[in-house]
Formats: structure tokens, sequence, C-alpha cells
């Protein structure tokens, strides 16, 4: 569920790389254990220590950069290219022979939170390190806080907003909406004077983050131990019920997710007028493939709102950080890197993605204001909705997704079966997913 | 085993001087026990040795990632099998084995002899092409089967699309997946027990085929009543090593759902086979000592069932005793 390296690879192509994580996983054996742990950061600090940096293929290009800028530091840099999907199993297996540990981390927010809890007891509390300064200038920075720790620093955002098609939108006379209820009207309209058009989708898991994260419906919010859960709110059933009310007309995509060479064929097809999409949408997916050629067609919406609610709120999907070890023998130098690709524009002023760090969203702005695929500049819109990230949702240390899937969205779209009326199997299923994972749950206020 | 071919039923008298014959004879290595030296140690250190192992980290409680040797007594048991996914694994792969297992077995048999039934150029060809998909290895080939079952890009897809199914969830989807897991292992692993089978009927004597034959058997009697009594113990063994190897399935679950994942479709639990359940507490909790408690339950099934099989058919009785 890890969707940050996907980017522009299809579907078919990302096989290879899982079928690679499953083969390792299968043969990983538990060692030996024995030894205790240790709590905060490693006691005998050595600056010459050198530390290992776990990346991904792409994020090279960070480590390149650090060297370059520090190029005394440059030797004390081992990079170690892994499946990060493996990195809370890892860490669990180095717990057990007390070694072996990474000392900084890239991965997203879900595989933070999953070391983060008392067994896997792995990351450094970086508040002492990371100025208040610093850290106000970042976005999404919530998912870092665990238990009033700041436990990592956020690279990119993935931030929904209201991908639309703005030529023909004005073709077809249409404003765009700015709240649910009006995208619910707009969706009709659609039904009745331009069948065949989608204004969005209701084929994969992505949904739950698409409409009920970015419609504040609250999924699991944590709190300490707590976490609270409430499928049954009006602010999730008002969310269903807009899908079940649209879902028949067929402006929304039931056949083909985001993913889907369907989708693919909507989008060279013209037949995309809307779409709710994460800001790295736009340059992974619509370019070259929804749209064979750029052409000024893509505009950003801002996330849409309730007409009842004071503010508008929005999910993600994917977006990832940095993560610092309690274990390292070298905090000073592990923190200083990833403070440096967090906030230097030298790295993420020019990355596929939308920086966390706003000054530095501000540089990668120039990377996509003269691109000839948006219609207008979008910058602005993903940069109000990298600010309303939900700040009530909590990632979680289980799969929310699957369960969204196997639940709701796989018997509504083969069987018919309303949205609505699958949010309670799906509430069960959550609720029995977090207590296994030793969450206290409860149904009633956060 | 009945045998047609008679053999003499063996002295019971000369058991105890054959015994203490061969107890004075072990002090000294014998070439066959030479020979089964690289079965033992492989046995020990990547089965008994672990097993040990899982069954002391079974007790064993994991408070902050490391393990605290006998610390929880029975609770990983009961946390393992109380767990509210325990159940649905066990019917998943219940259902599971009782589909591919017969499935299995039947098919083997039925092509085999059917091969052998009329031996030429096309029995051998057709032999070959049976094996080859033995030789892609077990994970490439749930990437293969993703092809194949994916109705916008199968070579199946007219199949496919005539059944109803446009995308890959319509094809994978919960109800389904028992019986593309059989078509999968069956695709995979029915080449080489095809060709083991067709190598036991091909040890079967002339005169004996030639005899049936002048007695008027057709081919399906000869089939039936002559050939396969003859390789029976072929398809037990087959019957022990399909029932061991399905029930520990987790390649194929585990690989799509982790893809599914990835790109939105959910249709297989994480933790849909026992196996998957026991991996799930190990690596998404920390629970190595439930995860232990899962494995163990696995072998403890694995040996009632062999050792069921076993006794049911006299598997391991020698031709000589066999009468």
């Amino acid at each position: 569920m890890h969707l940050l390296f996907l980017r522009a690879r299809g579907r078919y192509a990302s096989y290879a790389s899982i079928l690679k994580l499953v083969v390792s996983c299968g043969m990983l054996l538990a060692a030996c254990g024995g030894g205790s742990s240790s709590s905060g950061a490693s006691s005998n600090q050595n600056s010459n220590s050198p530390i290992t940096v776990w990346v991904d293929a792409d994020r090279m290009t960070a480590i390149k950069d650090f060297e370059q800028a520090f190029p005394d530091k440059a030797s004390l840099i081992k990079a170690v290219v892994v499946d990060r999907n493996q990195f809370p199993a890892k860490v669990l297996l180095e717990n057990n022979i007390n070694s072996g540990w990474p000392d900084v981390v890239f991965a997203e927010p879900d595989l933070v939170a999953q070391v983060s809890d008392a067994a896997h007891h792995f990351p450094l509390d970086l508040s002492p390190y990371v100025s208040a300064d610093i850290q106000k200038n970042f976005a999404g920075l919530d998912a870092c806080r665990v238990n009033g720790k700041l436990v990592c620093l956020r690279n990119d955002l993935a931030q929904y907003v209201l991908w639309y098609n703005a030529p023909l939108m004005q073709q077809f006379g249409y404003s765009v909406p700015t709240t649910w209820e009006d995208y619910q009207a707009l969706g009709l309209r659609v039904a009745k004077e331009h069948p065949g058009y989608i204004i969005g989708e209701f084929a994969d898991a992505f949904t739950l983050d698409e409409y009920f994260w970015g419609g504040q419906c609250p999924l699991h919010q944590v709190t300490g131990d707590t976490l609270y859960t409430n499928l049954s709110s009006p602010k999730c059933t008002r969310m269903a019920q807009l899908l079940d009310t649209l879902l028949p007309t067929g402006v929304l995509s039931r056949k083909s997710g985001y993913f889907d060479t369907g989708m693919t064929t909507l989008g060279n097809e013209n037949k995309i007028l809307m779409l709710p999409g994460p800001s790295w949408m736009a340059e992974a997916l619509f370019k070259g493939t929804y749209y064979k050629t750029a052409n000024h067609q893509l505009a950003a919406a801002a996330p849409l709102k309730w007409a009842a609610d004071t503010q508008a709120y929005t999910g993600a999907l994917g977006g990832a950080a940095w993560i610092v070890s309690n274990h390292t023998k070298n905090v000073q130098l592990a923190v200083d890197f990833v403070k440096w690709v967090t906030t230097s524009p030298v790295y993420l002023g020019h990355a596929a993605n939308f920086p966390a760090y706003l000054p530095t969203a501000d540089v990668w702005s120039q990377t996509i204001a003269n691109d000839p695929l948006f219609a207008s500049n979008p910058y602005p819109v993903l940069k109000q909705a990298a600010q309303e990230l939900d700040p009530t949702y909590s990632y979680v240390r289980f799969d929310d997704r699957t369960i969204f899937g196997t639940t709701v969205v796989t018997p509504v779209v083969t069987s018919g079966a309303t949205i609505s009326s699958k949010l309670a199997d799906y509430q069960a299923q959550l609720v029995a997913l977090a207590q296994a994972q030793g969450y206290q749950v409860t149904t009633t206020g956060p | 085993m009945d045998t047609p071919i008679a053999s003499p039923p063996a002295s019971t008298p000369a058991l105890p001087k054959e015994k203490s014959r061969s107890r004075r004879r072990r002090l000294f290595p014998r070439v066959a026990d030479i020979f089964v030296l690289p079965y033992v140690l492989f046995l020990l250190v990547f089965g008994i040795l672990p097993g040990v192992y899982a069954l002391v980290l079974s007790f064993a409680s994991f408070p902050n990632g490391t393990p605290q040797y006998f610390a929880a007594g029975l609770q990983n048991f009961v946390t393992a099998y109380t767990d509210f996914r325990f159940g649905t694994a066990f019917a998943n792969v219940f259902q599971f084995l009782v589909i591919s297992v017969p499935f299995g077995v039947i098919g083997v048999t039925v092509i085999a002899l059917l091969i052998h039934a009329r031996t030429g150029w096309f029995s051998h060809l057709m032999r070959t092409i049976y094996f080859l998909p033995g030789a892609v290895a077990g994970p490439t080939v749930v990437l293969l089967a993703l092809f194949m079952y994916d109705p916008q890009v199968s070579p199946f897809r007219g199949l496919l699309t005539a059944l109803g199914m446009q995308t890959i969830v319509d094809v994978i989807q919960p109800g389904h997946i028992s019986l593309l897991f059989t078509l999968l292992g069956f695709f995979v692993g029915a080449g080489g027990w095809i060709a083991i089978f067709y190598g036991g009927l091909q040890g079967i004597s002339h005169e004996l085929l030639e005899a049936a034959i002048i007695d008027g058997a057709n081919g399906w009697q000869m089939a039936l009543w002559v050939k396969l009594p003859l390789i029976q113990r072929y398809v037990v063994y087959l019957f022990i090593l399909t029932f061991a190897g399905n029930i520990q399935i987790f390649t194929e679950p585990q690989i799509i759902s982790i893809s599914f994942s990835l790109f939105g479709f959910s249709t297989i639990s994480p933790t849909w086979s026992p196996n998957q359940l026991s991996y799930y507490f190990a690596f998404s909790i920390g629970n190595f000592g439930a995860a232990a408690a899962i494995s163990l339950l696995m072998v403890a099934i694995g040996l009632v069932g062999a050792t069921l099989i076993i006794r049911a058919t006299g598997f391991f009785r020698t031709d000589a005793a066999a009468g």
C-alpha cells in the first residue's frame, strides 16, 4: 500500500519488485534472541561513526546531493537500497539479535506508525533536534507526531485535490464544484447531459482515502493506545450516500481504478471530466498515461468541503518521510542528514513529488510552472491542499485499506451492494484488526 | 498394497534373528547410512532444529521486541488460537484442500494413464508439454497467473469475458480463490508428477499387459484394473505430498494480496491462510510466539495427516511384506 514509488510505472512493471519482496520475505528466519533493548538515543555517540541509510533507488539522488554538499561527510554515509515494505519486519529481527539496525530510513507514514510501537521501538524523538520554526514550515507533519514525539520528518506529500479537464468543463459550460453537494449535483447533470464521462471512481480501495479520509470521516484517530473509530458518524454516512447516489448513474468509474488500463483508455478518449487524485497524479498518471499529449488540459481545484462544514479537509495517497533510529551511534550526522534532505531545495526543490517543507515547495513550484500539461498553474491549489490534510487522521499499525477493499469495494463493484450497507462490515473488521494490533478501540468521541 | 504379482509371504519366525544380527552390525556405518546421512543432516538443520526453536519461542513473550524465554506460558497459544482470523484462515485452507487435493491427484493420474494408453510421438510430446510449466519457479508462476487471470490482458480473455468477467477483480473474487489456486498449483506441479507416473507405468512388465489384452481387457479396463493398482503407491505418495504442500499455502495469496494492495485491489486478505496469519503475527505484530504456536499446529496437522494416510494405505509396507 506504499504508493510513493509507483509513479509512472504501470501495474505490471511493479509485479517484479513485489515478487522480489515476497521471495525474500518468505526466506526470513528468526535469528536467535537475547539482549536488552535501549530507550532514547544510544548513549555511546561518535561523530565519526558512519551511518547506514535505507532508501529506494529513486532516493539515491538525495544521498548524492548530500554528499556533494558535504564532501567531508560523504565517506560516512552508507546508502543501501532496500524494499522498505520489509522495514518493520527487519526491525523486529534486528531487535531479536539486538544489532544491525539502519540509522536512517526513508519510509511512508504508515510504516513509521508500525515501527513506533513498543515491539518495534525504533524511531528517535526528533523534537529536541528540530526547531519549532522549522517544524512550523512543514505541512503534513501531523503524520510524524506519535504520542507527543516527533518520530519523522516529511519528505513529500500526496495530498488529494480535485483534478479536472479545464477545456472540457468550459465546453460543457460547467463551473468547478467547491462543495461535495455541488460535486453530486454536477455528477447528476453529467450523467444526463454527457453520459460516458466520469467525475471520479469507485473501483479500487484507494476510494477510502479519496472520499472518506477527505470527508473527515473518523476512520481512526489515535491518542496514546486508544483508537477512536466511528463509521456510523454522519461524516461517513453523508459520503456513503453521495457515492450511492452517483454510482448507479455511471459518472464514477466502477470498472477501472487509478492504475487500470481502463482508466488510461478513459483518459485517452478524453472522458475524464474530473478525478479526485493525489498531488503526484498530474505528473505520474495524467502526463503520458491518461493524456497522450500535453495540451493544457489539466487543472487542479481545491479539495471539496461539505456545505455545512467551515473548512475543507483532504486525505493523501502516499507521501513519505525520513526516520532516525534511536539506536544510531551518530545522532548528529543522522539528524543533520534528515534535516538537510527534507528542507534543502537542492534536493527536493527539483524532485518529482510535492515537497512537505513549504519554503522548498515554493522553489519546487518552478518545475511545474510552465508544464504544457496544465491549463493553469496548479501550485497554489496544491499548496493550499497540503495545509488542509485532516489533522485528526492518524496513521495506524494495520492496513486499513485492504479490508476496505474486501468488505466494501469488492461487494459493491461485483454484486451491486450499496456502500452505506457495507460500512458496518468495514467497521467490524477495522475494530478487530485494531484490537489485534493492541489498540484500545472506542467508537464514542476521540 | 494389492499387487497382482504374488510374492512369497514373509517368514515371521526369522525376524528376531535378523533383528539381533542387524543390531550387531549397527556398530559400523552401512552404505545405506551414508546415503541417508546428508538427508538426516538437512532434516536436523532445516527441520528439527527450527521446530525445536519454534517450540521454545512459542512459550516466549516479546514485550519490547526482544524475546523473554518461557515468560508467556500458554498465552501465545491462547492468543493465536482465539484470534478472530484463526477460524477463517483454517476454513479457507480447508476449502482449498478439499478442492485442490482430489483435483490434483485425480487429474495427474488420469492424464498419466491417458498418455500411457497409446504411446507414440504424440504422447511423448504431451508429456513434455505438461512438464514445461514445472520449469517456472514458484513465485514467478503467481506473476504469470496474474496475467492469465486478468481479462484485460489474458490470452484466455475470450473465455473470461464469456463468463462475464471484465476486470481482474471479477476473476480473483473471494469465492473463486480456492479454485484459482488449484488451477495454478496444478499447472505448475502436475507435469513433474505426470512424468513420474509415466515412468511408473513404463515399469509395468509387458507380459502382464499382454496377458490382460489376451484376456480381452480394453483400454479402460487395462487402465483401471491393471495399471492403476500397480502405480497405487505413487498415487498415495502424491496424495501425501499434495496435502502437506497445499496446507502450507503461502506464496500465492501473499503475492496476490501484496501486489493487489499496491494497486488498490483487495480481494484476498493478508491473513488468508494459516501460514500467512503466522507470518502476520511475526512480522506485522512482532509476536513471534503466537506465530510459532500456529506453526506448531501446522506441523501437528501435517504429521497426523501423513500418519493416517500411511497407516490407511500401508504405504511403508515393503513388497515382501505386502503379500
